[in-house]
């Protein structure tokens, strides 16, 4: 059987590199690699399409932190200037909305750095809110499961269905009398297209 | 962008305001692909009777959601 070696310059017919075994899978080699040349895709059995490096991907945090947002029941839309991008391949997100460039499934994710809690606070909620559907990704009693500190961390994420110009920002909100829950610096959002 | 009623009504079906969406739409192909996408799901929930959109469905479930809220309080 006829096998292929890519040496960096020529495609030459070897016996030792790309191989086709049983007739139906190829096997590359250690020390040989496949590079993808469409967009950086993969595609796959049944037409599926791998995202590739320059595929949406985003990661930003709040810039500065946010005081008093809710705890009064306010419910807070984290959107604004109020974020800083570590990446934004395809600057899709802009303001604390992610827009999504093309039609797929995304992941799409959040850590919350929650301050000023105090056993007034019960009820906690945080939403992942796309155009399809609100992703209701958080309900807790947020002072119990802090074990009774003014600072909690959670992390939520979601995968979900996004059509092209579909957002998605979220929204945090708790309870019950006051409005002095702060929400921090390591709050994040991020998410990527995942096929 | 300028849309039909149909158009609308399907937007309407999936987003909450769907001549918002369709402002705010990169290209009028993703409209356009939007509406192609859910129109038979659409059709299909409008067939059923009782329609409701989904702004109408959110504030239902939005009133479901206050009466879990008083009932079920968390300790």
């Amino acid at each position: 059987m006829p096998q292929i070696d890519f040496d960096g310059a020529n495609s030459l017919v070897k016996t030792d590199k790309i191989q086709g075994q049983s007739g139906t899978t190829v096997t590359v080699p250690t020390g040989h690699t496949v590079a993808i040349t469409d967009a950086g895709r993969l595609t796959v059995a049944g037409g599926a399409v791998l995202a590739g490096p320059t595929d949406a991907k985003f990661l930003a945090k709040i810039t500065s932190g946010q005081a008093n947002v809710t705890g009064d029941n306010t419910l807070y839309t984290a959107t604004g200037a109020i974020w800083t991008e570590t990446f934004d391949t395809g600057s899709d997100f802009v303001n604390g909305t992610f827009t999504a460039p093309e039609t797929g499934k995304y992941i799409l994710g959040c850590l919350i750095q929650a301050d000023g809690l105090t056993s007034n606070h019960t009820r906690s909620s945080l939403k992942i809110v796309t155009s399809n559907r609100s992703f209701w990704v958080m309900d807790r009693h947020i002072w119990n499961e802090g074990a009774g500190v003014s600072q909690v961390r959670f992390t939520e994420c979601v995968v979900c269905d996004m059509d092209a110009s579909d957002t998605a920002y979220i929204t945090f909100q708790v309870t019950a009398t006051d409005k002095h829950v702060d929400v921090q610096v390591d709050t994040s959002f991020y998410g990527a297209l995942l096929a | 962008m300028k849309l039909t009623e149909k158009q609308l009504n399907v937007l309407n079906h999936v987003v909450v305001d769907g001549q918002e969406w369709a402002d705010n739409a990169i290209k009028e192909e993703h409209v356009i692909a939007k509406v192609t996408t859910h129109e038979a799901s659409y059709d299909e929930a409008v067939a059923k009777g009782n329609y409701l959109n989904r702004k109408q469905r959110d504030e239902v479930e939005r009133d479901l959601e206050e009466k879990r809220r008083t009932n079920n309080a968390p300790n």
